[in-house]
């Protein structure tokens, strides 16, 4: 069996997100580099459900829903805080965004 | 033929998501993140997780987007740029690199060595799929199978609104100019067209969970994208104070799913045990109460306001 082009993306998106997450210090890129990495890991269970014989397997699907509504809650709530802290950041001209 | 459209996509996939990493403006980053998400939507129609797709589309792609950009529109000229330009450190860079090519090369490695024992909780859920109340396995899984995670959930939901509007409270709300004023007439025109449109299909695709790909999650998710289509349009407007009838709509979906679970273990000894009978009308109630409450969740972070009134026009 040959490697699914899939499996592929999957790896390369968590790897991609992991980097940017790292090397892009700004706070909105750290929030997609996360969702990017998520994605990865979505992928990879949407591969895994793959295995059932008789049609994909639902249970992984479900979770996947889950958690994507789960990601963008939590997504949701960090630029809640972004905001908040450009917000701070601005009622206190002495100080410098580090 | 679908082979090379698979590597096609796999490719873009790829290369959007380098792109998104590595650009340097953040608003870029941000069209290309959405991008991808509508990408992945037709990846994952492509892994025959139809439902998925929906979801992504709606949710992942439509609304984070929205979301992202309302924030980008937030921060001022200087928070958009600045940190964008001094990234991390060269070494540090190269490290991070190295580490994340490693990493994403031990998850090939593992994703295609792992061999399949399929079974388990998926064989078990097709096979009972009659009991579940929907042909449709996944929200049967959701709701039926897997309710407690579909309730927490909910909850996470609920929380992260909670918390979202304790970060904004002391954002004084005030609409701005630029958020009243349309300056094309065009706007208003569409939105009253659309609305409706959007409106329905979101209402269809929760009841279309029952038989057939969609559900709470995403009729929820579309009809906040309707709301959201009526705040752009000036049709609603944020207000800084809670309605009880929106605090209400906001806990009915948790709140009918716990009472459903509970006022039931009489008749059938345990939580979250439904009776064979009724159980397509109770599915129904759950769906609609979950999507209800997705929904104006889902808008209230988008506006980032408590409540919301109807405008003037």
């Amino acid at each position: 069996m040959g490697v699914d082009v899939f499996a592929i993306a999957a790896a390369a998106l968590m790897a991609l997100g992991f980097y940017g997450f790292v090397a892009q210090p700004h706070p909105l890129r750290r929030i997609l580099a996360i969702n990017i990495f998520g994605n990865g890991v979505f992928m990879s269970m949407i591969l895994i459900a793959r295995w059932l014989p008789d049609g994909p397997d639902t249970v992984p699907h479900a979770m996947v829903i889950t958690g994507l509504v789960i990601a963008v809650s939590a997504s949701a709530f960090g630029l809640a805080l972004i905001r908040r802290q450009a917000l701070n950041r601005r009622s206190e001209p002495g100080s410098t965004d580090d | 033929m679908m082979a090379l459209f698979d590597v096609v996509l796999v490719f873009t996939l790829v290369l959007l998501a380098w792109r998104c990493v590595t650009v340097t403006d953040v608003f870029r980053a941000i069209v290309v993140f959405i991008v991808i998400g509508l990408l992945l939507g037709l990846a994952w129609a492509r892994l025959e997780a139809p439902d998925l797709a929906l979801a992504e589309t709606a949710i992942g792609a439509g609304l984070l987007g929205v979301l992202l950009l309302g924030t980008w529109r937030a921060l001022d000229a200087g928070e958009r740029h600045a940190c964008g330009h001094h990234r991390a450190p060269v070494p540090a860079r190269w490290l991070a690199g190295i580490g994340s090519a490693g990493f994403g090369l031990a998850m090939l490695v593992a994703l295609t060595s792992l061999d399949g024992h399929p079974g388990g909780a998926g064989e078990l859920a097709l096979n009972n799929l009659d009991a579940a109340g929907t042909e449709q396995p996944v929200t049967a899984v959701l709701l039926n199978f897997r309710s407690y995670d579909t309730l927490l959930e909910m909850g996470v939901v609920l929380m992260a609104l909670i918390g979202a509007l304790l970060c904004r409270a002391a954002l004084t709300y005030q609409p701005r100019a630029e958020d009243v004023t349309v300056d094309t007439p065009l706007v208003p025109v569409l939105v009253t067209a659309f609305a409706p449109a959007v409106l329905l299909m979101g209402v269809y695709l929760v009841w279309a969970g029952t038989h057939s790909p969609g559900g709470a999650f995403q009729g929820g998710a579309t009809l906040a994208g309707a709301g959201v289509l009526l705040v752009l349009g000036g049709r609603l407007h944020g207000v800084p104070h809670t309605a009880l009838i929106t605090r209400a709509l906001l806990i009915l979906g948790t709140v009918v799913f716990t009472a459903a679970g509970l006022l039931l273990i009489p008749l059938e000894g345990a939580f979250m045990a439904y009776p064979a009978d009724f159980i397509y009308p109770i599915m129904l109630v759950i769906e609609y109460s979950l999507a209800l409450s997705i929904a104006l969740s889902l808008l209230l972070l988008f506006t980032g306001t408590h409540g919301l009134r109807r405008g003037e026009s």
